[in-house]
């Protein structure tokens, strides 16, 4: 699923994280990046926009990637990604602005 | 109404998860206290099941449910003040000023939805948890 230029139905605080998203994956996330993406993004997100974030870029149903989120944040290892998709995405994400999104509030 | 917590969707699904590793604890922080649940809480707990949770979990769920008196959603003057950021949804506002408005504390495994509304000077009351996923069981 690419990722639309369009942020229809998305909150507005949400626009320049969606943006940054966007830039990384413009093809949209792969499966194999998503958990990874879920644990780099929840490092400055809430759970409930982390998940309304991604079912946006993905189409998953909100309340199964809100699931998936409790599922990477409670640190069990079945649900935490390879280390090598980890380093994948976030490679991926500072070249679009993840180290200074960090900061944002 | 000191003698209440109040649940958020996701301390909820910690509950009723099987093989919570949480469960324990949260029994240990509710005892003795009577449970609350705002509609919206109650809304996006009963998605999370409806999505994600197997036959136990859901059998789990009624019985939690029985126990929980449902409030309608709330939040007090200074919670409706809070700005959504990343950190802070909407309904996140919704459910820990719920919480807020009554003077009693909010369960909940969301330490960057807490940390956002005290960094807009809303101190909230609260009780946190590991967060802990339905596993479909």
């Amino acid at each position: 699923m690419s990722l639309s230029h369009s942020t229809d139905g998305l909150s507005a605080e949400l626009h320049s994280t969606y943006d940054m998203v966007r830039a990384a994956f413009p093809a949209g996330i792969p499966d194999e990046n998503y958990r990874a993406a879920l644990l780099l993004l929840a490092e400055n997100m809430s759970q409930r926009q982390l998940a309304r974030l991604m079912a946006y870029c993905t189409g998953r149903d909100y309340y199964r990637v809100y699931n998936d989120v409790l599922a990477v944040l409670s640190g069990q290892p079945a649900y935490q990604p390879p280390d090598e998709q980890v380093a994948e995405v976030r490679r991926r994400l500072q070249q679009h602005g993840y180290d200074h999104w960090l900061t944002e509030e | 109404m000191a003698n209440e917590v109040n649940l958020d969707a996701c301390a909820a699904v910690a509950f009723v998860a099987e093989g919570s590793t949480v469960r324990h604890y949260l029994r240990s922080v509710v005892s003795g206290k009577d449970l609350v649940m705002t509609r919206t809480a109650l809304r996006e707990f009963q998605g999370s099941l409806a999505a994600a949770a197997g036959p136990s979990e859901q059998a789990r769920a009624l019985r939690l449910l029985a126990r929980l008196r449902i409030i309608p959603d709330g939040p007090s003057p200074r919670a409706q003040a809070l700005r959504p950021t990343n950190n802070l949804e909407a309904e996140d506002i919704i459910i820990l000023g719920t919480g807020d408005a009554l003077g009693i504390a909010t369960v909940t495994s969301d330490r960057r939805a807490v940390s956002a509304a005290r960094s807009q000077r809303a101190n909230i009351r609260v009780l946190l948890h590991p967060s802990e996923p339905l596993k479909g069981v």
